[in-house]
């Protein structure tokens, strides 16, 4: 067996495709890294707008690792209210936070995610009013009570629009109380993973382009004939071309994600590890309870289950197909194709099938409420998305190998 | 050992490629004699278990071939018409990864590879990629690939298809010095590839075997019918419809022609002694004629 997986993991890596698909992506998600990077903005002590490496070492230095106690949060609004009030340093230009210019840009641009993250706790969802307005009307109310009626409006609102059922509404509630109080902090390097999420789309391709051929290319080099009246060519060769197609997936998976994870966490730091995932997202209310680190393991966890139920599929069409472009034209259209559906409409039964779809993790993020309900149990979304495409993975890998065994040559 | 074909066919929708074949092959070397389109392919993939039968079954010492799965394919060796490779390995990878699939021990594998490449004239070759190759060391690596686990039933489709006169000599050679202890199938429509070395040939036309016996045996069915003669000009514009011309050459004054016949067909025709080319051609001279 050790001998079939290895040169089957030879014919992979040999392909001409499947070279410069892996060199076009590699240099595509370097291109990207650096852009992210240098598209860090911040400004430094005087109002000078600086960006990249020098915005990450000036936010490292202003987002101080601080516990957002009620006296720490009325700390922060008091000296925003007092700056708002202030002649010398207000203005009515809502564009700068009702600040003037200079103060702008010393004060509320380098604070800028942890203000966002208490003045959206404090907004009312859907009231419309001002930043000054929130601030003054809610100055010294409970912040953490403040952040679950928030996440709870959320919920509710969601319920009514028919995105959640009760039970799920239910669920989420509960979930939302269990978070604690929120500890802010530096964590650049781990959003910036967070947010390649859909990435994971691209990697997807490259790996269907390296496995296309996995069946279909027997198929199309006449191979099948001499190799299914080999002593295990009905057998342990066709498990050695799966195993080969879960080890490529995995190493070309983890060989992509954990490189520019790398970057980012070398060049971004690793701070903020235990930080909560809600910091990642200031504006909107988040209902997983997760610190910045167990989320980034967990959406990756989730991008590597989704790869896993793209390569399955591509085993079942490449057995079923005998040209290998037409198994890389087929999982395109299907990795591809699903991005432009929405999973936002108002049919609920839609939504929650759209979203099992591989190609929809560019659509996750944490503060998604969507959920599956089965029996007494309520599901997350990636949870459920995980189980699917896992499960996927193996019976699509049964079905291939099973169609394969039985192929017939002269068909 | 015995290999038993019994009431085999094979139909594709509505054409009929195999009808109804009863054959029994012991240890020896079978020469599959049939112009393209015979259905020998399809009858050879039956044998080798990789397309299913419409009817009758295949077996080996009373046994079915494909209820005997591994068992079965282990003593099998297969070189099929279109034989398909990988382009980017190397003939010594090619060989290696056959090999594993065949199930041999990898220390093994390496020496009998050597073995193989050097017997098929691919020794200088071992490290080049497969996709560099002519059309005729293609096919010697083909060959090689078939013997690596010194299999039992041997069946090679159209074996020496691209390989030139010296070469298909050589393979003859080879094919009859390991045929001991082995059933060897050699599919081809070049009668001359099987003559010499077959024990047993076996002629097929329209899905069936119309033919079969030693070669002696069969050239006694065209004892007498088989004339040399020289025709003029004038008179050989209706020969070739009327009768089996093997060959003809054209001279000055006539033209000396090879005709199977079962009466002399000119004054003057001399008979003489028959080959199985004559009895190919005798057989399959309708189908030339429709060709036509």
């Amino acid at each position: 067996m050790g001998g079939m997986i290895k040169y089957e993991w030879k014919k992979i890596w040999k392909n001409r495709l499947t070279q410069i698909s892996m060199i076009g992506c590699s240099l595509f998600l370097l291109f990207c890294v650096y852009m992210t990077i240098i598209q860090i903005t911040t400004t430094d002590e005087n109002g000078q707008a600086i960006s990249g490496m020098s915005a990450v070492e000036r936010l490292k230095n202003i987002q101080q690792r601080q516990e957002l106690t009620q006296d720490r949060v009325d700390e922060i609004v008091n000296q925003y209210l007092m700056y708002i009030h202030d002649p010398n340093t207000s203005s009515n230009n809502e564009a700068y936070y009702y600040l003037s210019e200079e103060q702008y840009k010393k004060f509320f641009l380098p604070n800028r995610d942890l203000l966002m993250l208490i003045i959206e706790i404090y907004r009312e969802p859907g009231r419309g009013e001002s930043t000054r307005d929130v601030l003054e009307r809610t100055v010294g109310k409970d912040f953490r009570q403040a952040r679950l009626e928030r996440d709870l409006k959320v919920i509710h609102l969601k319920e009514e629009l028919g995105k959640i059922t009760s039970k799920e509404a239910d669920y989420w509630e509960k979930e939302a109380e269990k978070i604690p109080e929120y500890q802010y902090g530096y964590q650049k390097g781990w959003q910036m993973i967070l947010n390649t999420l859909s990435w994971s789309v691209m990697i997807m391709m490259i790996i269907c382009i390296g496995i296309a051929p996995i069946f279909s290319g027997e198929y199309q080099s006449k191979c099948d004939s001499l190799f299914l009246c080999m002593k295990y060519g009905k057998s342990k060769l066709i498990t050695a071309k799966i195993i080969t197609v879960w080890l490529f997936t995995t190493c070309v998976w983890l060989g992509i994600t954990l490189s520019y994870s790398a970057v980012y966490l070398g060049l971004l730091g690793m701070d903020g590890a235990d930080l909560p995932i809600q910091l990642a997202y200031p504006m909107e209310a988040v209902g997983y309870h997760l610190t910045m680190g167990e989320a980034v393991i967990y959406a990756l966890i989730l991008s590597y289950i989704l790869t896993l139920g793209i390569s399955g599929i591509t085993i079942l069409i490449s057995a079923l197909l005998n040209n290998t472009y037409g198994v890389i034209i087929i999982m395109f259209l299907f990795i591809i194709l699903p991005t432009f559906l929405t999973v936002d409409t108002g049919w609920y039964t839609w939504n929650h099938i759209v979203s099992l779809l591989p190609s929809k993790i560019v659509d996750f993020m944490f503060p998604s409420y969507t959920a599956y309900s089965i029996g007494n149990a309520v599901i997350r979304w990636p949870d459920m998305a995980m189980i699917v495409n896992g499960a996927g993975a193996v019976l699509f890998s049964a079905a291939g190998y099973w169609i394969f065994k039985n192929h017939q040559v002269n068909k | 050992m015995q290999l038993i074909m019994e009431h085999l066919s094979k139909q594709f929708k509505n054409k009929i490629a195999v009808r109804q074949i009863d054959a029994v092959l012991s240890e020896g070397i079978y020469g599959f004699l049939g112009a393209n389109g015979a259905g020998k392919t399809t009858l050879l993939q039956m044998i080798c278990g990789i397309i299913e039968p419409t009817s009758g079954e295949v077996k080996v010492n009373g046994e079915n071939n494909i209820q005997m799965g591994e068992r079965f394919r282990d003593m099998l060796g297969y070189l099929p018409q279109e034989f398909g490779y990988t382009p980017g390995f190397t003939a010594k990878d090619f060989m290696l990864y056959i090999a594993s699939i065949k199930g041999l021990e990898p220390k093994y594998a390496k020496r009998k590879t050597s073995e193989l490449l050097r017997l098929v004239n691919l020794e200088k070759e071992t490290n080049s990629k497969i996709r560099t190759f002519s059309g005729g060391m293609k096919r010697r690596l083909g060959i090689a690939q078939a013997l690596l686990n010194d299999p039992k039933i041997l069946i090679l489709d159209e074996p020496t298809a691209g390989l030139d006169p010296k070469e298909r000599a050589y393979f003859r050679n080879i094919i009859s010095e390991m045929s001991k202890d082995k059933i060897i199938i050699i599919s081809t429509h070049i009668v001359s590839d099987i003559e010499y070395i077959s024990d047993q040939v076996l002629v097929m036309k329209k899905g069936d075997f119309i033919l079969q016996g030693t070669p002696e045996e069969l050239l006694d069915k065209v004892k007498g019918e088989v004339w040399s003669c020289r025709i003029p000009h004038k008179k050989w514009a209706g020969f070739e419809s009327r009768y089996c011309v093997v060959n003809s050459h054209v001279l000055a004054n006539d033209v000396d022609a090879r005709i199977v016949s079962l009466e002399a067909p000119i004054d003057g025709a001399v008979n003489v002694e028959p080959t199985l080319e004559d009895l190919y051609l005798k057989c399959f001279s309708d189908e030339m004629e429709a060709g036509e």
